[in-house]
């Protein structure tokens, strides 16, 4: 099958030869020791890996949520319309913005971040001196105001997936629960919450794998900054790799965080078949 | 049509008005930037350039115009390919039991967790061991092979829902797995290939990092490319308006081609209708 | 006479060019630049070269985005670029350490065919001898040619600063006095950026930990040659030194350069916590471009920044003035201050040195299988350093760098930012560390430190441990070049990492 023959030569020779790597002291150039689990042993007693998994946490309880619910909510105001031509509409605005590239999305949150930014100035504005602040230069913000940029949670291409969703459900069965008599959310919570919970699945898995590799924005928001506060595994990674000239290391970071991926999904998907 | 229908159709459009709005509203900046020079972009970020500096779009339509053939050429090819890659794995994982399946599919899902950044390298050393660097060849495969596993399992994950019944419909009428797959998944597929389309133009359209270390020559440059080295080439540091104006041009072809494309969801509402 | 030698010289180069061609018969050189503002002077300059040797050369601007990506798959595919102008020195030393660059010391102790001087000297004398020892890797070696120096100084506004009657400061306490009279003035004094990689404190720290270790210098120059001394008033009485890797290793352990227990460190760090009162709160998440835009908006009186801000500060109010006239204000530049007994009680020797690094160096990739080749690379970078092309170079350039090259004059409004004086440099020690990792770690204790979550003895302990495993790591690496009967002699129970 030509998608394995693709995958295979550009995707698991790769990830083989890279994650090989992981058991050598090496800059990935010339020099190359074996050091047997040693890169490991290292990763156990480095604070900055654990800090960097708590934040990874963090990230995730706060977008994953936002990014499952969020386009689901955006698909189901679409679906409701009645107009097709102007759901056509809507459905371009919501999607089309996945185009403009994240360059642009970074320097739009700078300025509304800045501490003379609009944000601040719409708080002071309005008497709430006391509340503003540099949100990306404070610890305590800093993961908030990163997530933020998500805004508002619509997110493009989950909305198609669960507009998808949503177009393979039966009009019928709609109809004969409308006739029952049961009201709009409880054609929501009933009818078509089950029906689409596959794509819930999916997209939830989706957005935590997104979360997981995510690293170019926080690396030219913040570099990881304040004091380590946004540093994720997947930006210590490269940073260890390419930065500090220890693709080692980062590798065998890679396969920790890749073996922590895999344990995660097959314990969503257990609990995932116990719902149905 | 009744009052509270009324009303509800109302409050429908006021949120999906505001969720456009803000989910626009990058793109929005991007317009509004791409007007400006450097001291409007430095004073006064948010408000309306005047003067209106058009000739900011002659950079941006030059650029678009020379590279604009190379992006489509490689966009399209990573899609089409991924979509005939994908939908016939899909399919296979879909409607067959074989031995290791879920092994398979498990290690295409693993793919997908890799940090990406880790790959890159590697990825490059094989492409130079195949002599793909740059040719167009080079550009496509390994961008395709790299969108493959979300495809399939976007796929696959709506493949499964489609009822056996039908397929058994197919079988007595005497269709291969071919025609099945042809004639009864594709069309009630829409919505999701679509999906999975703009997901993978979008992915190839933006990539910077992949043909920036796999080509040299000036003839393979796709747009992002292309654009990076005519700043660095002219010195444009100074002209940030006429950088975005260039990406604003950049992705007019794509919201075009999505125009287009997104119709196509309206065809899936069918769907509904054959899955009784 | 001259005129005699000088035809002798000349006859010399051109044999040795006509040698190379010949191996090198149609050669094309390719040049890859960072640096765009560069790129306009590099190419007035090549069709020079191009009629002297026959080669054909190829200058290209490369994009900076994912510039370590492409450095790195460049070097890997086996057929890098022959030259590439980069600003990253610790990325070149990598991989200069890891035997894909040709090494410079070697090269630098032989003639420059190109160099025009009327006396024979070797290709390392047409360089600023302290730009040579600031390109050293932490083990003392070369694997860069210095090109440009960045030449560190504040910039202000002027117009608040007539308003409120202030006059550039000479001195930290008048720098310190003028930010407080700013602030009581409402406005902000200065926009510093402190998120991690932004240099600009880290470049005002290394000034005075320069400035305040030279005391030290003959106890960490343990290995020099013989009748060897210091001399702060010239730059060419450190010109065949180097600190090396073990001299380092001792001078730690011996605690004149561990943080935790020299002066130095404490002192710097201190000064550096006063300033940072006065910073722009925001500044832990600013980043350099940033400042600029903040002070170009009259938002914040000063920034510190180098030499290249000279270009960007007069396009971005040139661009004002088309738009809004009002909004341009007259600005200026002044230098780092000095340190007075005032300022500080330690020992001091001479005074501050403006220049904060080198910026764009010269690498030379490895061609192994290829020595004409290499050769070749060899000759252009000679050639393009040769004081008299340099000075055409930078002629048609917008570039305000200071050529590293001393005698080739840098250009007209760059004096304030060009050191008032040359003093002599050995790189006895960095402030943020010693290698990649270590700097990472620094970041989060600078961090902390001037975001006042941890106090000056913590932050000095923690950089300590941070210098210490660096040390010690480089150590590991580098076990069979270190000289083991020194360090036996100095540190008889070795280096506790």
């Amino acid at each position: 099958m030509p998608a394995w023959v693709l995958f295979v030569a550009f995707v698991v020779i790769p990830l083989v030869s890279a994650l090989g790597l992981a058991f050598f002291r090496t800059d990935g150039l010339v020099q190359r020791e074996w050091i047997g689990l040693g890169n490991f042993i290292s990763l156990k007693a480095d604070p900055l890996f654990w800090r960097s998994l708590a934040n990874l946490g963090l990230f995730a309880v706060f977008t994953v949520p936002l990014q499952t619910i969020g386009p689901l909510i955006g698909a189901k105001l679409l679906y409701s319309l009645r107009s097709a031509r102007v759901a056509y509409w809507y459905r371009t605005a919501l999607v089309f913005p996945v185009l403009v590239p994240s360059v642009v999305t970074i320097l739009v949150w700078q300025e509304l971040y800045s501490s003379s930014g609009l944000i601040n100035t719409l708080l002071a504005s309005v008497g709430l001196e006391h509340y503003t602040r540099a949100w990306l230069g404070d610890p305590t913000t800093v993961v908030p105001a990163i997530v933020a940029m998500g805004l508002p949670f619509t997110g493009g291409i989950s909305l198609l997936v669960y507009l998808a969703g949503f177009m393979s459900l039966s009009p019928s069965l709609e109809e004969a629960a409308r006739l029952d008599g049961a009201g709009s959310w409880a054609v929501f919570t009933r009818i078509e919450l089950p029906v689409l919970a596959p794509q819930i699945r999916v997209i939830a898995l989706l957005s935590l794998l997104g979360v997981v590799q995510n690293f170019d924005n926080i690396q030219i928001l913040t570099n990881g900054g304040p004091m380590n506060a946004s540093l994720t595994p997947a930006l210590y990674l490269f940073r260890s790799g390419f930065e500090f000239g220890q693709l080692g290391y980062a590798s065998a970071l890679g396969v920790v965080l890749l073996g922590m991926c895999v344990l995660l999904t097959l314990v969503l998907r257990k609990f995932g078949r116990k719902d149905a | 049509m009744n009052r509270s229908r009324f009303w509800s159709q109302g409050l429908l459009h006021i949120s999906l008005a505001i969720l456009a709005l803000l989910t626009s509203l990058p793109f929005i900046c991007m317009a509004l930037m791409s007007a400006k020079d450097l001291g409007q972009l430095t004073l006064s970020f948010w408000s309306w350039p005047t003067p209106f500096h058009w000739e900011n779009y002659l950079f941006g339509l030059q650029v678009t115009a020379r590279y604009l053939a190379n992006s489509l050429m490689v966009s399209g090819a990573v899609c089409v390919l991924t979509l005939i890659c994908a939908s016939l794995s899909a399919y296979a994982f879909s409607r067959f039991r074989f031995l290791g399946r879920d092994t398979l599919f498990g290690s295409l899902l693993m793919a997908m967790m890799v940090p990406s950044a880790l790959l890159l390298v590697p990825l490059f050393l094989v492409c130079r061991t195949l002599g793909l660097l740059d040719t167009a060849w080079g550009l496509i495969l390994p961008q395709t092979a790299g969108a493959l596993p979300l495809a399939i399992f976007l796929l696959r994950s709506f493949f499964d829902e489609i009822p056996r019944g039908l397929f058994d419909a197919a079988r007595i009428d005497g269709a291969g797995e071919g025609r099945v797959l042809w004639h009864v998944v594709v069309p009630l597929s829409q919505p999701v290939f679509s999906t999975v389309a703009v997901l993978n133009l979008v992915g190839s359209w933006n990539n910077y990092i992949w043909p920036l270390i796999s080509v040299q020559a000036e003839s393979l440059r796709t747009l992002p490319l292309g654009l990076a080295f005519l700043t660095a080439e002219r010195d444009l540091k100074f002209e940030p308006g006429r950088v975005m104006a260039a990406y604003f041009m950049a992705s007019l072809p794509l919201l075009i081609l999505f125009l287009l494309m997104t119709r196509q969801f309206v065809k899936g509402l069918t769907g509904g209708a054959l899955k009784e | 006479m001259g005129s005699v030698r000088q035809k002798l010289r000349c006859g010399v180069a051109t044999f040795v060019m006509v040698c190379m061609s010949g191996s090198a018969l149609a050669r094309t050189l390719t040049v890859a630049c960072f640096h765009e503002d560069l790129l306009p002077g590099i190419r007035a300059v090549l069709p020079e070269f191009e009629r002297q040797t026959g080669m054909s050369v190829r200058a290209q601007a490369v994009p900076h985005g994912s510039y370590e990506l492409w450095i790195r798959t460049q070097m890997l595919s086996g057929d890098p670029p022959d030259i590439v102008l980069v600003d990253d020195l610790p990325l070149i030393n990598r991989y200069g350490q890891s035997g894909l660059l040709q090494s410079i010391d070697a090269l630098f102790a032989a003639p420059s065919p190109y160099d025009r001087s009327a006396t024979p000297r070797p290709w390392r004398d047409v360089f600023k001898t302290e730009l040579i020892q600031q390109a050293r890797d932490p083990s003392g070696r070369l694997w860069s040619v210095p090109f440009t120096q960045y030449g560190v100084g504040f910039f202000y506004n002027r117009a608040v600063y007539e308003k409120l009657h202030l006059t550039p400061p000479a001195t930290w306490e008048q720098l310190i006095s003028n930010f407080e009279a700013v602030r009581a003035s409402g406005a902000t004094a200065i926009a510093c950026a402190v998120r991690a990689n932004d240099a600009q404190t880290v470049w005002m720290a290394d000034m005075i930990l320069e400035l305040l270790l030279r005391p030290v210098v003959p106890e960490v120059n343990l290995r020099h040659a013989a009748g060897w001394h210091y001399e702060v008033a010239d730059p060419a009485s450190t010109r065949d030194e180097a600190i090396t890797l073990d001299e380092r290793l001792v001078a730690f352990a011996h605690g004149v350069i561990d943080p935790a227990r020299s002066p130095a460190f404490r002192e710097t760090a201190r000064l550096m916590r006063e300033m940072a009162r006065e910073f722009r709160p925001d500044f832990l998440s600013l980043d350099g471009e940033e400042v600029t835009r903040i002070f170009g908006r009259g938002e914040s009186v000063h920034f510190l920044n180098g030499t290249w801000y000279l270009r960007e500060l007069s396009m971005m109010q040139r661009s004002i003035a088309q738009t809004a006239p009002e909004r341009v204000f007259p600005w200026g530049v002044f230098p780092f201050p000095e340190l007075t007994a005032e300022s500080t009680k330690l020992p001091r020797l001479g005074g501050i040195t403006q220049n904060s690094a080198l910026r764009v160096c010269l690498a030379l990739p490895r061609h192994k299988n290829d020595a004409p080749r290499e050769d070749a690379a060899v000759a252009l970078a000679q050639f393009l350093t040769a004081p008299t092309v340099t000075s055409e170079l930078f002629k048609n350039t917008n570039v305000y760098d200071l050529p590293a090259m001393a005698e080739v004059p840098p250009k007209a409004g760059v004096e304030s930012l060009a050191p008032p004086r040359r003093n002599a440099f050995l790189q006895v020690a960095q402030f943020r560390g010693y290698d990649a990792r270590g700097e990472a770690e620094f970041w989060t204790l600078w961090q902390r430190f001037l975001g006042r979550q941890i106090e000056l003895d913590d932050f000095l302990r923690g950089l300590s441990a941070s210098h210490r495993a660096a040390l010690a790591r480089l150590a590991a690496e580098q076990a069979p070049s270190l000289d083991q009967n020194f360090l036996k002699a100095q540190l008889p129970g070795g280096f506790a990492p």
